[in-house]
Parts: structure tokens; C-alpha cells; sequence
């Protein structure tokens, strides 16, 4: 990727906004700020950017020249499955507008995936010059260029040896984008679980077979709260527009619609909010109950500030 | 990854139901065709692994073609543990579907993909992309494997004994409590420990049959879960029944739970106005009146 030409875009930032013909945008945003904002709009574009609006605007997480690892669950195909790519679409836009210096997909993004957007063509000169880590796509074999082995991590109940993506700590800022939806085996996935697609395979199903007992949901969410002391990310947009509610995670299943994008710093309370949207409480979801005991986050909405907003 | 080396060894059988170019004029195989067996499945399943190893996943085969109009499409064929176990499998992943007997004993059939179970095998084919829409391609695909599985293989004897086979009833097979948080969610802990259930939706209500081995054991589980339960703050309201207790959900819905000989029935209201009691006596009356 030509790094110099992807900052000299970035800093055209009323051109890059006329490109694409959107509303202007303050990339300052709400000075306030705000620990959690969902969006309700049936335009997700549209709902992201008010929601990292809302949160404060993208300077505030993407400097002028940063590095920006995404993390995009995209590898699933039926309505309900994956993020939509209109939210993924307006998250790049606003790294691209926030100056980024480039755009690390962590896991593998196909270009189908982003064809799946109406606004992909005028995307496309971001997309384009996206940096792929091509080895880390399902199933994601170890090698010494992509990934490092972590052989312990500091706080983890079990996880140790684990191998992931060297990227996930060369990267200056690092955004999760998660659906919000149900799992056969966690209940829900949704941001922390998200983070299971920064590990090779091998490292994967040591997180359902490691206990020595099949199908062990304890220690499952447990390896998942582990992980995410990896790194937490520095913003988590999820979808919860419309979403699986059982026959997790690859689906088909019953959709639920509720036209939510939310979006904060913190993955707990990203979780605790998607269990809600599955009619659970938080502490349902043992990986969102084990990863608030490693003090990652939040799982009490209430002590959190939260702007609901009808875009 | 078990690929060529995996063929030789367990997969001989597998691989022969996987339509070849010969079947198919002008056809082209992707990839050639993988398989996968037992705990090997978390390298082709993306998540959900869990749920076909609950039910008795052996191996699978996985093939990718590309078709005269360059549709990518690919073709999954699981072989399951027996044919019940494939009824199970079939039944819980596509729950959400209509459910006809176009193609195998049953099949699922939307837009993108064909589901369908027969004898030991699930049998998964989808468009991963497509250039057209061109079904009838999928379907001949479809059909070309069911013709290539010799026998149909038997339904459930659950199912059997409560002459469930009717398949607009979409009757479910469960094996385990992940089917059942499939279907409907008590508790990750297995408290009704099972082994075997049935579960289908009635509209108003949903209705699961848990079969155990004899009716100590029935009473046995019921007293766990409802000691369970009424440890679960999801719950409320728990209270003794007949043969059992009801309590409410976190939605406010009426869950009755009774043991019946050696069964456990579980009745969960999806609208408060109607009275779930004759719906349980209904039960009840099917299962007296059927051999254990």
C-alpha cells in the first residue's frame, strides 16, 4: 500500500467527506463523550458515524497517522450472521478521514464480503488499499511471520501458549467489530468472543477441548475473558441491527431486528448490553461474567453512561 | 487438516457419495475434496462445531464446485454416528426453515442452499457466491447425492413411539443441553442431564419430552432442575405441581414441568392467555398410553 498517498488522503478531510457525498461530519464530536451510545436508525452508515460522534469523535481514537487494526467478523454468510458491512464501511471512512496511516484487517475480510454493501463502490478506494493478513482465515495455521505465541499471560485463569496475531500488538489503535448475536455453546458472541479470531485454530479448540471435558461451557467463556487481557480495543462498534437468536453462530435462525449500532470502549458492557438483546442478563453469559472478574470492563449498565439516540 | 491422507484411511465410504465431474458436464471441482474427522470438524466449522459433536458427528466431506455459469458452490455431506443422530442434526440446525421431503427424508430448501438428511448423512449445499441464480443446479447436485446414500435410515425411536413423523410438525431431536439451548435456554449447566429429547414448537407454546432410563432417575433430575432453577434468577415464581412445578421466565412466559413416568415434560407458554393444563394432559395421556 502507498503509505504516503493514504495519509495525503486522509488529510483531505472536507474532500474525502464531498467524495462520498455524506453529511459533514465533526471529528471532534460530542465533547461530553459517552462510556456506551446505541444508535437506532435504519440507516447503519449513518448510525455509526453518530455513534463515534457521539462517543466523542474519531480523533479522539485514531491520530492523525496511526496504524488501525480491525477486527471484522465476516466470515459467516446468512442475513443475521455477520456485521453489516455498511458499519464496517463507515468505520473505515472515518480512519480514513481521522488520517490513519493504514488499515490492518487482523483476520482475512473477502472482497464479497464488502460487495454485499450498496456504498461499496464508493469505498472502494479504501478497500482497496486495506493491509490483509491472508494467513489468518479460517482455519488459521500458525506461522512465524503472522502470528508469535504468547506463553503466558499475565492475569489468565487458563490460557497460556497462546498463538495469535503479531499485529494485534504492532498496531497503534485497535477497533472490534462484532455482531451481536447467539452461539450454540457461549450463549452469545459478541465482543470478547470476537476475539477468538486473532488465534490460530490450534489455539481455538484448545478453548473447547482444553478442560479435558466435551462441550465445558465454564471453561470456554473463562478462555474468552483470558484472551482479552491480550488487548483491549481501543473502540468496539457492534452491530445490533438484526441478528440471530438461536441456532448460533453460522445460522440459519430466528432473526431478531432491533436496527441498533452501539458502539464503546468497553467490551463488557458491549457484551452485557447483547446479552440483554437476547433476553438475557449479563451474568447469563459466563465469558461476559469471567472477563468483568478480570476487571476487563463493565457488566453493570446502570454504573455506565449510556446516550440512546434515535438517529 | 485432513485431507488426502484422512481418505485412505476412514473416509472411503464418504468420499464415493461426493458427485464427481463425470456426473456433472462441465462442472469443475475447486479444491479437491477434504475431509474431516471427529475433533477435526473446528477446522471447517467456523464456530458451532460443538453442537454436531453433541450429536455424534464422525467425519465429513467437503467439496467445492464451479458450475457452467461459474456459480461457486459448495457441498458438505456429514456422516453422523447413525441415522438418528442425523435426523438430530438436520433438526436443530435448520429449525428455522420450512421443512419438506423434496430431496433425502427431509430437506430444508431456501434461495442459496439444500439441507437434507437421509440414513447417516446431512447433507449441506450452498451457493458461497453466485454469478445467477441458477437452482436448478443445486438441486441436481442434491439429488445426485440422495441417490447415492443406498438405505433411508430410521427416524428417532422417540419420534417413532410418539408418532412425530409428520414433517410439518418439525419435530426436534435433541442429544445433549447444547440442543436444547438451541431450542430453548435454561441453563449452560446440564441440569435435565440429557440424552435424548424431543422438542417442537405448537404455535401458543413450545413442548420438550426428555426421556431417561426409568422413572427414579425422571424423579431424580426433576428435583435438581428445580432446585436449579429456582436458584436461577431468570426464573421466578417457582412453584410445586402436580407430578412437578411451574415458574415463569425472565419474559414473563408460564413454563409447567411435570414428570411422567419415565419422562420429564416440559411445556413453556409463548402466550399467557391460554391455560397450558390440557396441553400437559395431553401429553401426559400420550405417554401412558405408550410403551416406555
Amino acid at each position: 500500500m502507498d503509505r504516503r498517498r493514504f495519509i495525503y488522503r486522509g488529510s483531505g478531510l472536507i474532500a474525502g467527506g464531498m467524495l462520498l457525498n455524506l453529511v459533514p461530519l465533526r471529528l471532534f464530536g460530542n465533547i461530553a463523550g459517552h462510556d456506551l451510545c446505541m444508535v437506532k436508525s435504519s440507516d447503519y452508515y449513518k448510525a455509526t458515524l453518530r455513534a463515534i460522534h457521539e462517543l466523542g469523535g474519531i480523533n479522539k481514537y485514531v491520530p492523525h497517522g496511526s496504524s488501525v487494526g480491525f477486527l471484522l467478523n465476516s466470515n459467516f454468510e446468512e442475513p443475521g450472521t455477520y456485521p453489516r458491512p455498511d458499519i464496517a464501511l463507515a468505520m473505515l471512512f472515518l480512519c480514513w478521514e481521522a488520517g490513519a496511516r493504514e488499515i490492518v484487517m487482523l483476520q482475512m475480510v473477502s472482497k464479497d464480503y464488502w460487495r454485499r454493501s450498496g456504498k461499496f463502490d464508493k469505498h472502494r478506494f479504501i478497500i482497496d488499499e486495506l493491509v490483509q493478513i491472508e494467513k489468518n482465515e479460517h482455519p488459521a495455521v500458525f506461522n512465524d511471520k503472522d502470528f508469535r505465541v504468547m506463553e503466558t499471560l499475565d492475569g489468565a485463569v487458563h490460557l497460556k501458549n497462546i498463538e495469535i496475531i503479531r499485529k494485534i500488538s504492532e498496531v497503534d489503535v485497535f477497533i472490534n467489530i462484532p455482531i451481536l448475536k447467539h452461539h450454540a455453546t457461549t450463549i452469545l458472541t459478541g465482543a470478547l468472543k470476537n476475539m477468538m479470531g486473532l488465534c490460530t485454530r490450534k489455539t481455538n479448540v484448545t478453548f473447547h477441548l482444553g478442560s479435558g471435558v466435551r462441550n465445558d461451557p465454564e471453561y470456554l467463556g473463562q478462555c474468552i475473558a483470558d484472551l482479552n487481557l491480550v488487548r483491549k480495543p481501543d473502540l468496539t462498534v457492534a452491530d445490533a441491527s438484526e441478528f440471530i437468536t438461536g441456532n448460533g453462530p453460522a445460522g440459519p435462525g430466528p432473526l431478531k431486528r432491533l436496527d441498533l449500532v452501539v458502539a464503546g470502549t468497553d467490551p463488557v458492557a458491549i457484551d452485557a448490553f447483547g446479552a440483554r438483546c437476547l433476553d438475557m442478563e449479563a451474568d447469563d453469559i459466563i465469558a461476559v461474567k469471567r472477563a468483568y472478574e478480570l476487571g476487563i470492563g463493565e457488566m453493570d449498565l446502570s454504573k455506565l453512561s449510556v446516550s440512546e439516540i434515535q438517529a | 487438516m485432513m485431507i488426502l491422507g484422512a481418505l485412505n484411511l476412514a473416509g472411503q465410504e464418504i468420499e464415493k457419495l461426493v458427485p464427481t465431474l463425470a456426473d456433472l458436464n462441465g462442472w469443475k471441482m475447486t479444491s479437491e475434496p477434504q475431509i474431516f474427522i471427529g475433533d477435526n470438524l473446528y477446522d471447517l466449522i467456523d464456530g458451532g462445531a460443538d453442537l454436531y459433536l453433541e450429536y455424534g458427528f464422525e467425519r465429513v466431506v467437503s467439496a467445492h464446485y464451479a458450475d457452467p455459469s461459474l456459480n461457486n458452490i459448495q457441498v458438505e455431506i456429514y456422516e453422523m454416528i447413525d441415522a438418528p443422530s442425523a435426523y438430530g442434526i438436520f433438526s436443530i440446525t435448520q429449525q428455522a426453515a420450512e421443512w419438506s421431503k423434496q430431496y433425502g427424508n427431509l430437506s430444508a430448501v431456501k434461495e442459496d442452499y439444500i439441507s437434507f438428511w437421509k440414513s447417516k448423512y446431512y447433507v449441506n449445499l450452498s451457493w458461497s457466491s453466485r454469478q445467477h441464480l441458477d437452482e436448478p443446479l443445486l438441486a441436481k447436485l442434491a439429488n445426485l447425492i440422495g441417490q447415492k446414500i443406498p438405505d433411508d435410515g430410521s427416524y428417532p425411536d422417540l419420534l417413532q413411539t410418539f408418532q412425530f413423523l409428520d414433517p410439518g410438525k418439525k419435530v426436534i431431536f435433541l442429544k445433549g443441553n447444547l440442543a436444547l439451548s438451541n431450542f430453548y435456554y435454561f441453563d449452560y449447566k446440564d441440569i435435565f442431564k440429557i440424552q435424548e429429547a424431543l422438542a417442537c414448537s405448537q404455535g401458543s407454546h413450545h413442548r420438550i419430552v426428555i426421556k431417561f432410563t426409568d422413572q427414579s432417575k425422571a424423579l431424580e433430575i426433576l428435583a435438581d432442575a428445580r432446585q436449579s432453577i429456582s436458584n436461577n434468577k431468570r426464573f421466578t415464581d417457582v412453584t410445586m405441581a402436580f407430578q412437578g412445578f411451574s415458574c415463569r421466565d425472565n419474559k414473563g412466559n408460564l413454563i409447567l414441568i411435570r414428570q411422567i413416568e419415565n419422562y420429564i415434560a416440559i411445556l413453556v407458554a409463548l402466550d399467557n392467555s391460554i391455560s397450558l393444563a390440557p396441553f400437559m394432559d395431553e401429553v401426559t395421556q400420550k405417554i401412558e398410553n405408550n410403551p416406555r
